[in-house]
């Protein structure tokens, strides 16, 4: 321990900084360089998996290099499945000659440059008869060797970046094109990843995605939520995941409420103590203004102002615009006669007044009703036209 | 997570100091002019990715500053027409690099602004966009599967600057997968269906309704509670519940207010100050946060934000497709908007 | 050993406790030439942790430190009736098996807890100590109520998740800590005014809290009794919560292994820059002329500018100059079976949990600190309790007795050995008042963290060294850049490992390649 110690100065290590980003932009730029050159000449090889990996592991959000691994995995997949296809149909005649002829040739051919495939060949030749299950074995590590290694690199580019909607997109890609992917270990991995950021909207995205492939028991999901929000209430991702959830597992037959009234009791008292906690938590408002809301609110139901029909046309003003409104059934109902009333035009840019230009028989002795998508209200008569109409009831209006 | 974090939230603050209270004008025009002059920059080199974006971010911000010609439109238009790939026609972020939804939008946009749309393939665009387009009606970003109402936006907000949106896509489906990522707690949307609400990806299905004149199928008086609760006590809007204020949400959350009539529901005026403290009042620009460093993206947001609240000197945004009002004029477009309430 | 140690030092400091140990890394930092040693053949002093039979033999032993120490054998005559006990899944626990395990034991002479933004931990993290210890954050602060152990919550999940509070109470809770930490922010905060003056009961009260949170806050995050004035009680409670959410879920830190390893982490830095160390070595007679000090050592005579020491190190006829020992602390230390509280306090085997305790006259305090095995200071299975009140006799089992009884039966099964102690040291007015050369630390006093014992070593190293900046950060040893070379010739090899092999790769790919540079 001699010499005296020097703290490295920010001034220092600033012109440090700059010096390793004229090298790393050098790198960058090689490697792209060498990259797309080989993209050209359909090198979708090893080298290409390594360069790409370089650059990637630092800026996972370079879409093209992931595009290229993909390109790289599917055909070294395709490869593995020739090879794999062709074991078989010789398992299959294995008695007869020791069809060598072509097999370990197309491995060779197009595997050269790949230490693992042509070590594989070589087995194939020397252990013809008594290896060929282990070949197909190895064939498929092989192929799942491929799908784990753009697993690991994901994850580490998501380390990075956990953020990266590449990153995230190429994992589901490479699970997808594994008939074997290990759901479970995805749901760890998204536990593991939502302990360091239990707000990542990617990870949950995720993992509402692996639950589903894995399927998981909304129950289980559920008491993931509790335990998130017990670590921190002021978790609007978790309470968003369990407002998913909850209609399902506990359904409002009425549908006035978005779950029963048993549970809705105790996620009110949930949420209030969250308020009581902390007011000013605004994840907890909103989830209590959704659980006191009407559950109904899925449709956009088209409900009616006023409504008036002569003998040649009918008019129908929506209190809202509802511009699908040549989707619903709009009839005119008396006694057994049903007319169904359409097409619709709309007269306004607003899309909630409507006009129908279609013959309509009145008999002004008659009790009318309108009916629009259910909904039936009675008619009442103008005695001058004896024309009919209806107008919502002023206390209704909202 | 302890008692101090709510009660002093670290949100960044907008400072009062004089540099920052007012806009920095002529200092951004330097910024935006000189980004990627310098072709070594690190941060430009690695960032070429999004290349095309960036382009339209600058382009786009300038104009709105009246400052269009800074800019050589010849050899930008030169560019972007390299950028269009021959195969798919759909626009890669710079060569070298594939094409992709995000950048096909962005070349679009640059060549709407440059009044430039007849020096490329537009057909193939529009065969691009629709060939992405799945059965249950929504969108691909590129031939390799990602699903997200980005991408949604994007297809129908390149087919609206290229006239082509009637009997190319099938708009019912698409709107139809969009409402389906509308969440029933707070009306807002997330990227995919069941995806928590965040104010990038309502301003995208926002912007994606008004583009095709579904904005009744929105609950607004609900959405729009949600959208005004992002500003914070720093003047700031965040994304999402319990997040740190970004000058790029209060382009999110202002635009998607503004098509929703209800602009007013927020303080313009606080709003005004935080995107202001955001400016780098050394080398221009702005940044996500008081104090950070600038970058061209949230230059664009804050000075269309501050346009959106009609800031003096800068010209009108359109709300749903970021671009000067002019252009969306001369192009005779006319994406909806509602009436204030 | 002794033959090739130098003769001449900058600072010769006696006593590898905790103040004495600040103090040598301190003047080892600014480049002096230390030199400390201990009489003991163990690093720390009375700051020490022991293994379970060194600690009885100490007991065994009373030094002008250490004194009144007795131990007791709890279950030794059980050991008849246990013996088919032994293979079942709960293991019965003899004398012979926890002898055993002697040296699975780290049993602290001065245990105490650090604040996790107090000035222990700041101190360790702006000298780049830190590198050196290894905590564990507490798992519960504990308050009694009603004679339950309860724990006190310690964040905004705690109060959400807490059964003990109703729905009110938290809010409650909330808003007035909230208020606490807001406190001072606003200075013409004119509900706090009135208050200036009182005590912080009044203020409590004046907030129509229940009498679950009074407890809570005056016990167990206030730290207070009825007489403590409302400007301490303030600074307490801010105190405690200025240090929530720093490391894990309460506002506290135990070294992992025992406090004994604080000292060392500050004699390892002193070593770092050059200081030596002698254990087993005691200091026969000091004198002193002008301008140096004479240290007679193992034969050998060592020549000082300055010495710094342990009263209870010094030779006799020294030691007087600075008074008589008088007890300071009472201590207690049980080891049990069973750990104290429901099994909601100790999840999953139990961590560390805290208490403070009050007589209940309110008059007196104690703290209680209870391991188990995650500290890393005991077996799998066992829990040692350390009791510590200041001492205000010689029978520190009479000093604790109160206490005692309202935790648990010193008779229970699960109790298999308790011990108490008195750690001794002289009065602070006499050490101020020698009238030596001899700059003398002054021993353990009450305290939760290490305020008094870092205030005591900055004090001595500011008089022997003015100006100088008390242990200043220590560079990481990838900062050290040998004196002489050029910090901005940048060489591939101060690339990081990745970047470098990257860069290479990359290279000499472009070189096959004829890539122009």
């Amino acid at each position: 321990m001699h010499g005296r110690v020097k703290v490295r100065t920010t001034e220092e290590e600033r012109e440090r900084k700059k010096k390793e980003q004229v090298l790393k932009m050098r790198a960058y730029r090689a490697a792209m360089t060498r990259i797309q050159k080989k993209r050209s000449l359909g090198e979708l090889d090893d080298e290409m998996l390594g360069l790409t990996v370089q650059i990637l592991l630092r800026n996972p959000d370079i879409t093209t290099l992931w595009n290229i691994r993909r390109e790289c995995v599917l055909r070294k997949t395709a490869e593995l499945q020739m090879a794999m296809e062709k074991d078989e149909a010789r398992s299959k005649q294995e008695v007869g000659k020791e069809d060598e002829s072509d097999n370990p040739k197309v491995v060779k051919e197009d595997e050269s440059d790949k230490p693992k495939v042509g070590e594989q060949g070589d087995g194939d030749k020397k252990a013809g008869e008594q290896k060929e299950d282990g070949t197909k074995e190895i064939l498929a590590q092989q192929l799942q060797s491929i799908y784990k290694t753009e697993l690991d690199l994901t994850e580490q580019c998501l380390m990075v970046n956990p953020k990266s909607y590449n990153g995230w997109h190429h994992r589901c890609w490479t699970l997808e094109q594994n008939p074997q992917a290990d759901w479970q270990r995805e749901l760890q991995l998204c536990n593991k990843y939502l302990k360091y950021d239990e707000r990542n909207f990617h990870t949950w995205d995720y993992r509402r995605y692996v639950s589903d492939k894995a399927s998981v028991p909304a129950e289980q999901e559920l008491d993931f939520c509790t335990e998130k929000i017990k670590v921190n209430f002021s978790n609007y991702s978790s309470w968003h995941h369990r407002s998913l959830l909850l209609p399902k597992l506990y359904p409002n037959e009425q549908q006035d409420r978005p779950m029963s009234e048993h549970k809705l009791k105790e996620e009110l008292e949930m949420v209030l103590t969250a308020a009581f906690t902390d007011p000013n938590d605004s994840s907890a408002w909103f989830y209590q203004r959704w659980l006191l809301g009407s559950g109904a609110h899925t449709e956009q139901k088209a409900t009616v102002a006023a409504f008036r029909c002569w003998p040649h046309k009918a008019q129908l003003s929506l209190k809202r615009s509802h511009p699908e409104l040549a989707q619903l059934t709009v009839q005119l109902i008396s006694g057994q006669k049903t007319l169904q009333l359409q097409p619709w035009t709309s007269v306004n840019s607003e899309k909630n007044q409507w006009q129908c230009e279609q013959a309509i028989e009145i008999d002004p002795s008659q009790d009318y009703f309108l009916d629009v998508a259910g909904q039936r209200m009675q008619l009442a008569v103008q005695p001058s036209d004896q024309s009919l109409y209806y107008f919502v009831p002023p206390h209704a209006t909202s | 997570m302890d008692f101090t974090t709510f009660v002093k939230p670290s949100n960044g603050g907008a400072t009062e100091s004089d540099d920052t209270s007012k806009l920095q004008f002529w200092k951004h025009v330097k910024y935006i002019e000189n980004h990627g002059k310098q072709e070594d920059d690190y941060e430009y080199c690695m960032t070429e990715f999004l290349r095309m974006s960036g382009i339209f971010w600058g382009v786009t911000a300038l104009d709105i500053m009246g400052q269009l010609d800074r800019l050589d439109r010849k050899s930008i238009i030169e560019f972007v027409k390299r950028c269009q790939c021959p195969v798919s026609g759909g626009f890669a972020p710079c060569e070298g690099h594939d094409p992709h939804m995000l950048y096909t939008l962005s070349a679009i946009q640059v060549l709407a602004i440059y009044d430039a749309l007849d020096v490329i393939d537009c057909d193939a665009v529009v065969r691009f966009v629709v060939g992405l387009q799945q059965p249950d009606g929504s969108f691909f970003g590129d031939k390799w599967g990602e699903v997200d109402n980005r991408f949604s936006f994007c297809a129908v907000a390149t087919l609206t600057l290229l006239k082509r949106m009637e009997q190319t896509i099938d708009v019912e489906k698409a709107v139809k997968f969009v409402m389906s990522c509308c969440n029933q707690t707070d009306g807002g949307f997330g990227s995919k269906p069941g995806a928590e609400s965040h104010a990038g990806l309502i301003y995208c299905c926002v912007g994606f309704l008004s583009l095709t004149h579904r904005l009744h199928l929105l609950d607004v008086d609900k959405l729009g509670w949600w959208l005004c609760e992002r500003q914070l006590p720093s003047g700031g809007l965040n994304g999402r519940p319990e997040k740190l204020p970004d000058v790029c949400y209060s382009w999110w959350v202002l635009s998607s207010l503004t098509i929703m009539g209800r602009l007013h529901w927020i303080s313009s005026e606080k709003l005004q100050q935080f995107i202001l403290s955001c400016q780098d009042t050394e080398t221009g620009g702005f940044s996500d946060r008081t104090g950070n460093m600038p970058d061209i993206f949230h230059t664009l947001f804050g000075i269309g934000g501050l346009s959106l609240l009609g800031h003096p000197g800068l010209k009108a945004i359109n709300p749903t497709l970021c671009m000067p009002q002019y252009i969306i004029d001369r192009l005779g477009i006319q994406p909806q908007v509602l009436n204030q309430a | 050993m002794s033959d090739d140690l130098p003769e001449e030092f900058d600072l010769i400091v006696i006593g590898t406790g905790f103040a004495e140990s600040c103090i040598a890394a301190a003047a080892s930092r600014i480049g002096k030439n230390v030199l400390h040693i201990d009489s003991n053949d163990y690093y720390g002093d009375v700051w020490s942790s022991f293994s379970l039979e060194a600690f009885n033999k100490l007991l065994e032993q009373p030094s002008s430190s250490v004194r009144n120490g007795t131990y007791t054998w709890h279950n030794a005559t059980e050991e008849h009736g246990q013996e088919q006990g032994q293979e079942q899944e709960t293991t019965s626990w003899t004398r012979e098996s926890l002898l055993e395990k002697s040296r699975r034991f780290s049993l602290d002479l001065s245990p105490r807890v650090a604040y996790c933004a107090g000035s222990l931990v700041q101190l360790l993290i702006k000298s780049n100590i830190c590198r050196y210890a290894e905590f564990r954050s507490l798992d519960h602060v504990c308050m009694l109520y009603s004679k339950e152990l309860v724990s006190v919550p310690c964040s905004r999940s705690d109060v959400f998740n807490t059964k003990t509070l109703t729905m009110v109470e938290k809010r409650l809770l909330m808003k007035f800590l909230t208020a606490c930490n807001d406190y001072g922010e606003d200075k013409c905060n004119e509900d706090s005014l009135a208050f200036r003056g009182g005590t912080f009961l009044e203020y409590l009260q004046a907030q129509r809290v229940t009498e679950k949170i009074s407890n809570c806050v005056m016990q167990a995050i206030a730290m207070c009794d009825a007489s403590t004035s409302f400007e301490t009680g303030m600074e307490r409670t801010q105190r405690f919560l200025g240090s929530l959410g720093r490391y894990g879920n309460t506002p506290f830190l135990f070294p992992m292994y025992g406090c004994g390893e604080l000292p060392q982490c500050f004699c390892r830095l002193c070593a770092v820059y050059g200081g030596i160390y002698c254990l087993k070595r005691s200091v026969e007679d000091i004198n002193w002329t002008e301008s140096e000090l004479l240290v007679s050592s193992a034969g050998k005579t060592l020549r000082a500018k300055h010495l710094v020491s342990a009263p209870s190190q010094l030779p006799a006829t020294l030691a007087t100059h600075f008074g008589d020992p008088e007890p300071r602390l009472s201590r207690g230390l049980f080891i049990t079976s069973k750990p104290l509280g429901s099994e909601e306090l100790n999840k999953g085997g139990g961590g560390v949990n805290f208490l403070r305790l009050l007589t209940t006259s309110g008059e007196r305090e104690a703290c209680l600190i209870q391991l188990s095995h995650y500290s890393g200071a005991c077996p799998e299975g066992l829990y040692i309790l350390h009791l510590t009140t200041p001492a205000v006799s010689s029978n520190p089992a009479g000093d604790l007795a109160d206490f005692v009884a309202q935790l648990f039966d010193p008779n229970a099964s699960e109790i298999l050995y308790s011990a108490y102690f008195t750690i001794a040291a002289p009065a602070a007015e006499s050490i101020a008042n020698a009238a030596t050369p001899i700059y003398c630390t002054a021993g353990p006093v009450y305290e939760q963290d290490y305020d008094a014992a870092i205030e005591n070593a900055r004090h001595i190293f500011s008089q022997l060294y003015e100006n100088e900046e008390f242990l200043p950060r220590a560079p990481d040893p990838e900062e050290i850049v040998v004196d002489g070379e050029d910090p901005s010739a940048l060489n591939e090899h101060s690339l990081p490992e990745d970047l470098r092999a990257q860069l290479q790769d990359l290279e000499q790919a472009a070189q096959q390649m004829d890539i122009a540079e």
